[in-house]
């Protein structure tokens, strides 16, 4: 993954859901991943598995750890928390923020979409697929539930071990009646690859084009995130989670029209996670850098990709064959005479 | 022989005690009510030292204002551009600006004020009354368009904005974010609502909202305000309360000078259940005479106004979906709980009905299962409860503090928006939570509506909208109960009866020092009534809106 320069905008991750759906331990797994600089935004740190051993100092409201990151209360208003995290002197690579059991975390992803020093990564939303529809029927907190699904980038039905088929079928059905478009995968232990946390990583040195290189649904790729599966040994650990999300590559020598690109990028499949890579344009020497989160985008002069373009993708199991989804940018491609 | 006993005359003293319900003269020592009678009663104690500064002035006991918060001294550090005249904390009549024209001539003359490098910044602004007219940012732009311009609303969930903050903050027409407003081009128009298009714009601007920041002046400027409305005992009903503040507290209430007792109350979501819990007892401890600790406020939905109240069916008048928890019902639960066991005493802020019904649900299984007597736990706002919901806290010996301001400020709004016209002329059921034997006080949430506890009395006697219209006349107090509820029924709900709310032997020599007899004069008129100031301790204060005239 790309490190932020000191000064471009923190990348800013919100984890939303209600209590018992799995955001701490979510929280927790990045943590101990390390590799990033995070401050971590939390109501309570009492449920934050702070290893004391890499505790380096605490506060009343902040645990700066020797890793680097740091924990910081919320208790005294979001706004407060982010404008400390801001002004620390060394800032951090990363902004997680742990959103509290009922409030909105899209409510609150949109300061990273206002705030000039801050970039929205993505928000996930994790739903205890055991009990959801039991708590949705609760008149004092269903629609406070739905709420805060309704506009995540990816809703996690996690606890699937713990879940029969019938009660996850029905989450996800109440999900889809109130927002048909949602990204829904279902995990355990919210365990997720590293390519839907970060991004995925297209490799430059891909020159092969013009087939389409796209490994198969539920192929292992080499950023399959193992370092924090603490909870199960070896043994115990199955894959199911790489059922849950699925990878496309699209890698072509064509330049593309600018308008036309752009306009396919508005129609692909709300199915889609993620896409990243490099991609060229008609009459422009210059090579552009794509990062497309759940419908956001971003292309930026960036030469340092191949000649062509080459993007990858990662979404959930629903995502469309490669075919379909490649037919979708081809038609942005202008039509090259035949050999 | 000890010195003479000093005794103050007046034309009337009223001093909601049944023993001896009006007086003319009120004996003090150490700071206390020695004694209210007659010169001849009062002269056995001892040789009476007259004084007659008072002899035209009506006294009652300082009125205690149960629910505020002293960021209503830090508001002031800004311009106030509201649509009612309110006070300053130094006397000053501000705000009455009847039209956005007038609005921006304010903040005009007022920049001239300010060094040229420092933004403006004002608060209070309400557009409700404009007909619709928004603030954008091409009206502000007529203030300045080389430095920042910011106006906060009264309800302190939008901000207006020039076209200067808008560059600084780098809002564009790819602003893609519901609180940035757009103009028809699709460019903002400098309104910003909520907490992230505010964050990006006070940052930007680099001007600090944090309202809560207190400081010792701001504890003055609130002490101002309360000597102006005749307050001697009010509350900062929300506060962290970490040592550090309750160390400011201790230190600004010791002061001689300083006019007021102040009960602020710990935040227990600033705190885990078992650090607040701590925390609360451990400052309990440090109570003075003027800094009563130990009182918890736990918070649970957002406003009515706001669309962030809690609802039961059938839901907000206009269809607008259900409001927030600021915290999950469960947890909710648990920590009123876990409060309730340690004995501490709680206000618990409910808004809509659904809120207020589930904290009563949560009080009746703590007292059912952990009985106490006289916790005097108090529902704050409880703007929506129903007669069956005021029945429960009767039985459960819960408290009340409604909203009465509400009626006059947004009366209209609830009547045709939020409530409907049925719900609206019900809203902060005064008379109803006194028929049902509910303890009762009122208040004004100042800085959100003015600290004037004489308004508030005026609020709930005559339920009159700003437009006029008279909602919910079954729910008007008698002038008597609505001073009782401003004086010892506030008190009451603060567990500070015995010292203040009333002037009897052996309390706080606190009075409100008034230019008329609020019995006697016409109850319309109630909140007309003049206010000399305060006596506190038996020291007086008069009201920084006299001592400047
Ligand atoms: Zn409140
Ligand atoms: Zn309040």
């Amino acid at each position: 993954m790309s490190t932020p320069d000191a000064t471009g905008p923190l990348p800013v991750t919100v984890i939303g859901g209600f209590l018992g759906a799995g955001k701490t331990t979510l929280v927790n797994r990045l943590l101990a991943r390390g590799g990033r600089r995070y401050a971590v935004l939390v109501n309570d740190f009492g449920a934050i598995n702070v290893d004391a051993k890499l505790v380096q100092s605490r506060d009343g409201s902040k645990i700066q750890l020797e890793n680097g990151c740091i924990c910081c209360s919320m208790a005294d208003g979001l706004s407060l928390a982010l404008a400390d995290v801001l002004d620390a002197s060394r800032r951090p690579e990363a902004i997680l923020i742990e959103a509290s059991g009922v409030a909105d975390p899209w409510k609150i992803a949109e300061v990273a979409l206002v705030e000039r020093s801050l970039r929205l990564e993505l928000v996930v939303a994790l739903v205890d697929a055991a009990n959801f529809a039991r708590q949705v029927e609760d008149p004092l907190l269903g629609d406070t539930l739905v709420r805060q699904l309704s506009r995540a980038d990816l809703i996690l039905l996690n606890k699937m071990d713990q879940a029969g088929r019938s009660s996850a079928d029905r989450a996800r059905a109440l999900i889809l009646a109130e927002a048909p478009d949602a990204r829904i995968a279902e995990t355990v232990a919210a365990e997720l690859p590293a390519d839907v946390l970060f991004g995925p990583t297209p490799s430059p040195e891909r020159r092969e084009y013009g087939v389409t290189a796209s490994p198969r649904p539920g192929e292992h790729l080499p950023q399959h995130d193992h370092a924090e599966n603490t909870s199960q040994g070896p043994a115990g650990h199955d894959h199911r989670h790489e059922d849950a999300f699925r990878r496309w590559t699209f890698v072509s020598p064509t330049a593309f029209s600018r308008a036309g690109f752009e306009a396919a990028l508005g129609g692909l499949p709300s199915s889609l996670l993620r896409l990243k890579g490099w991609c060229r344009f008609e009459g422009d020497e210059a090579g552009w850098l794509l990062q497309w989160v759940a419908g956001r985008w971003t292309l930026d002069r960036d030469d340092s990709g191949p000649v062509g373009t080459a993007l990858v993708g990662v979404g959930t199991a629903a995502l469309p064959a490669s075919g379909e989804l490649d037919a979708l940018l081809a038609a942005a491609a202008p039509r090259t005479p035949g050999p | 022989m000890s010195a003479p006993i000093k005794v103050y005359r007046a034309r009337k003293i009223i001093t909601m005690s049944r023993n001896r319900p009006t007086a003319t003269h009120v004996a003090l020592r150490d700071g206390r009510v020695l004694g209210v009678g007659e010169p001849e009663e009062l002269a056995r104690w001892g040789e009476l030292e007259i004084d007659e500064r008072f002899a035209d002035k009506v006294l009652m006991p300082g009125f205690v204002e149960g629910h505020a918060h002293a960021m209503e001294g830090a508001v002031w550090r800004d311009l106030y551009v509201g649509y009612f005249v309110r006070r300053s904390p130094d006397g000053e009549m501000e705000g009455g600006l009847k039209s956005l024209d007038a609005v921006v001539e304010r903040l005009r003359r007022y920049a001239e004020t300010l060094p040229e490098d420092k933004p403006v910044v004002a608060w209070g602004f309400d557009p409700l009354y404009f007909d619709g007219r928004r603030m954008d940012r091409h009206d502000l732009d007529k203030v300045s368009t080389t430095r920042p311009v910011l106006v906060l609303h009264a309800s302190f969930h939008i901000l207006n904005v020039n076209s200067r903050v808008i560059e600084m903050a780098g809002m564009g027409p790819s602003t893609n974010v519901e609180g940035v407003m757009k103009d028809p081009a699709g460019e903002p128009n400098g309104e910003l609502q909520e907490m992230a298009a505010m964050f990006a714009a006070t940052r930007a601007a680099k001007v600090d909202f944090d309202l809560r920041t207190l400081d010792g002046p701001s504890l003055y400027r609130y002490a101002g305000s309360a000597t102006i409305a005749g307050v001697t005992t009010a509350t900062d009903l929300h506060n962290k309360l970490d040592d550090e503040m309750v160390d400011l507290f201790a230190e600004v209430t010791a002061k001689e000078d300083f006019p007021l007792r102040l009960v602020p109350a710990l935040g227990a979501l600033s705190w885990s259940p078992d650090d607040g819990i701590a925390q609360a007892k451990a400052i309990r401890e440090r109570s003075t005479d003027k800094l009563r600790l130990g009182l918890v406020k736990v918070m649970t939905d957002g406003s009515i106004q706001g669309f962030t109240g809690r609802l039961k069916w059938p839901g907000y008048h206009n269809g607008a979906p259900n409001g927030i928890w600021n915290i999950a019902p469960s947890e909710l639960k648990r920590t009123i709980g876990l409060y309730h066991d340690a004995g501490l005493h709680m206000h618990i802020h409910t808004n809509g009905d659904q809120a207020s019904e589930f904290v009563i649900d949560c009080l009746e299984e703590a007292l059912t299962t952990r009985p106490r007597r006289d916790h005097r736990h108090t529902l704050q706002h409880c703007q929506m409860a129903d007669a069956a919901q005021f029945r429960r806290m009767a039985a459960l010996g819960v408290c009340a503090n409604l909203f009465a301001n509400h009626v006059f400020y947004w009366g209209d709004q609830h009547y045709a928006l939020t409530m409907g016209p049925d719900r609206a002329r019900r809203m902060d059921a005064t008379a109803t939570a006194l028929a049902c034997g509910v303890p009762l006080a009122i208040h004004s949430d100042a800085p959100v509506t003015p600290l004037a506890p004489l308004f508030t009395a005026w609020c709930a006697v005559n339920r009159r909208t700003s437009s006029g219209r008279l909602l919910g006349p079954e729910e008007r107090l008698t002038p008597e109960q609505a001073l009782f509820a401003i004086t010892l029924g506030a008190a009451y709900t603060l567990k500070l009866d015995h010292l203040v709310g009333s002037i009897e032997v052996g309390k706080f020599a606190d009075f409100a020092v008034l230019d008329d007899d609020p019995l006697a004069v016409a109850p319309d008129m109630l909140k007309d009534v003049g206010v000399w100031g305060t006596v506190l301790g038996g020291i007086p204060f008069e009201s920084p809106a006299r001592a400047a005239s």
